[in-house]
């Protein structure tokens, strides 16, 4: 009996301990999940509630699912708006990644003056866009920098790269891809170098060459690596804003070569106070974002672990 | 298949030598183990005969070819790695055959060879799965499958059987010999486990601080021991190694005794023996034999003793070593010297 219920104190015991550990556990999660409530959650549902009225400055009537209606048959908003950020996406996302994945390969060797390197190549993503678009205004400008190199190799274009409707958004996807090239070369050198050296060393063993080594073992390697810098920068592609509104202006011009998504949203909500039409461009814009990072974890989700 | 040569081989890093002026001939188709405690230079040795470590100084030759500034992958030596360090996205296939798709093998050659080590190592039915699916004595096996696949000059192999558990690593230990006896291919094998060396090696080179201490036979190393290292490494029990103080009559000064405890004896009267009493502290049942631990002057003894004798602690011994059985050593260099 004695031992029956020193048992049975035991178990008490733990189990308080358990429940005690389990309060202190809630309890640092609580303050972050605060947070995130509070400044994540509410706000997705309340421009989701905002988006079913018609919404100015201060509420209005209530449309139900007008805004969406109307926004279905904005012109503006799915032939330039969707289309350039779609189009901006899909070019500016391989490219980041590609450019990325080179870099973080070159610093990761064994060479003279790595450490600079990392920091050189990583100094774009740390400028601010409003430094980095006015200057690549005066390099990209008809008689800038660029158009005087390229004159030197014996090509001549004359016009400023941001201000023709056919150039100017690849100048920008060009721009981005390198400012961001620092941050997804931070996030491969990460997966670079969770790749233990000793499978390396097997495959010089086993005779493979630097190319042959990159492309059989590195880069089926890096798969998740490839998944987080892709949804990271398919996410950040979506949200474009920055450089189209520092370069083309609130209009995204020149005549809408520049608009994304998120500039169209702004210029309704600041532009032309529709607060409820801007909400409901932004739910679609978070549906989208959403629906495409579920693909993608689909798709690429499957980690290999050694 | 190839004789491997240290010639004079030191390795630096930075201010410290982790190998130094080691000086090894290894003939075609022995197997040689490299042993001694970690931090020995042993990997080290080895890896610089792989091409992952640059030679600080001296020479490495695989048969008559220097080495020295040729990559790994030209050196066409296979290795065994204590982790496996198999390709984790590759099936068992795929590994057997990455070797030979570098080296341009034709498509149906490689098939030939997977299979033919696949059989060899039971890896038939394993052929589809990925590394993580495996437990590790058959990813082990995918690694010994790696290496054989490729049919090179020598096979290199660093601690393969330390992350096994104690019963596969004895199973695995008989399989890796006898893989090695019917291919003949020359081995060089890195171990920190003298019972490993002992059962494994044709020689046992054994080192210290990255000084190559003695390379022999296992019996050699096991009778003959060059000096205090050795003969307390080399051996399990390990040897006693007691000032000759303690056994009257071991001789000289400035010695030190050596005698293996199975070579201790109760003594029976007379004889040509050394004689000496200790008190037993503490006696080990090894079922066909008992392990004696006793002490004598205040130092501790071993002896290996039959199972037939009743001994218990606190008791006294009249204990005996036979002379022909005792090995004497300098106390300052720590070198054999005759008795």
């Amino acid at each position: 009996m004695a031992v029956a219920g020193a048992k049975r104190r035991r178990v008490r015991g733990l189990g308080s301990e358990r429940t005690r550990e389990g309060v202190v556990g809630y309890g640092f999660v609580a303050l972050p999940m605060a947070f995130f409530l509070l400044f994540f959650i509410v706000p997705i549902g309340y421009a989701f509630y905002i988006s079913r009225y018609d919404w100015q400055i201060f509420k209005g009537p209530f449309v139900g699912w007008g805004n969406y209606r109307t926004l279905y048959h904005d012109s503006v908003f799915w032939r330039h708006a969707v289309r350039n950020t779609l189009v901006y996406t899909a070019f500016v996302v391989p490219l980041q990644m590609a450019l990325g994945l080179t870099l973080a390969v070159v610093v990761n060797q064994s060479i003279r003056f790595r450490t600079f390197f990392r920091a050189a190549f990583y100094f774009p993503s740390l400028a601010a866009s409003a430094a980095i678009a006015s200057i690549a205004t005066y390099i990209l400008a008809s008689d800038g920098l660029f158009n005087t190199i390229l004159h030197h190799l014996g090509y001549h274009h004359s016009n400023a790269w941001f201000a023709q409707q056919s150039t100017a958004l690849p100048s920008i996807i060009g721009l981005n891809a390198w400012t961001t090239s620092g941050t997804m070369m931070l996030f491969y050198l990460a997966a670079l170098q969770a790749i233990p050296v000793d499978v390396y060393e097997a495959a010089a063993i086993d005779g493979a060459g630097a190319w042959r080594t990159f492309r059989k073992i590195t880069f089926p390697l890096l798969k998740p690596g490839h998944f987080f810098v892709a949804v990271v920068s398919v996410i950040g592609a979506l949200q474009m804003f920055d450089q189209s509104f520092l370069i083309g202006g609130a209009s995204g011009g020149p005549n809408y070569s520049t608009l994304t998504t998120v500039l169209y949203l702004y210029n309704q909500a600041i532009g032309n106070i529709k607060f409820g039409y801007a909400a409901a461009v932004g739910v679609v814009l978070f549906a989208f974002i959403f629906t495409v990072t579920l693909i993608q974890r689909l798709l690429f989700g499957k980690a290999e672990v050694a | 298949m190839a004789s491997v040569t240290y010639d004079h081989v030191t390795k630096t890093f930075g201010d410290t030598s982790a190998v130094k002026d080691f000086l090894l001939e290894i003939t075609d188709g022995e197997f040689m183990v490299l042993v001694g405690p970690s931090g020995c230079g042993k990997s080290t040795a080895l890896r610089m005969l792989a091409g992952l470590e640059k030679v600080s100084d001296g020479r490495i030759l695989i048969g008559d070819r220097v080495v020295n500034n040729i990559a790994p992958q030209h050196r066409d030596i296979a290795m065994v790695f204590q982790s496996y360090a198999l390709y984790p996205h590759m099936t068992v296939y795929d590994n057997l055959a990455f070797g030979l798709r570098n080296q341009k093998v034709a498509k149906s050659d490689i098939d030939t060879r997977v299979r033919r080590a696949a059989d060899i190592l039971d890896l038939g039915q394993l052929i589809k799965r990925k590394p993580k699916q495996l437990s590790g004595g058959q990813r082990q096996r995918v690694a010994l499958g790696r290496a054989i696949v490729r049919e090179p000059e020598a096979f290199l192999m660093d601690e393969p059987l330390s992350n096994l558990d104690a019963k596969l690593r004895v199973q695995t230990r008989a399989e890796i010999l006898k893989l090695q006896q019917a291919l003949g291919t020359t081995t060089i094998y890195v171990t920190h486990d003298q019972v490993e060396a002992m059962t494994m090696g044709d020689r046992i080179a054994v080192m210290k601080l990255g000084v190559l201490q003695q390379v022999g036979p296992p019996e050699e190393l096991y009778r003959e021991p060059r000096n205090l290292f050795v003969a307390g490494f080399i051996g399990s029990p390990a040897m006693n190694l007691v000032p000759v103080e303690v056994l009257d009559g071991a001789g000289g000064q400035g010695r030190v005794a050596g005698f293996r405890p199975e070579h201790v004896e109760l003594a029976s009267g007379g004889g040509n023996g050394i004689g000496f009493d200790a008190r037993v502290e503490v006696v080990e049942y090894l079922g066909d034999e008992q392990l004696v631990h006793l002490t004598r002057k205040d130092t501790a003894i071993q002896a290996k003793l039959p199972v037939e004798e009743q001994i218990g602690s606190g008791q006294e011994l009249k204990l005996a070593v036979p002379r022909d059985k005792l090995l004497l050593f300098d106390a300052d260099t720590e070198e054999r010297v005759t008795v």
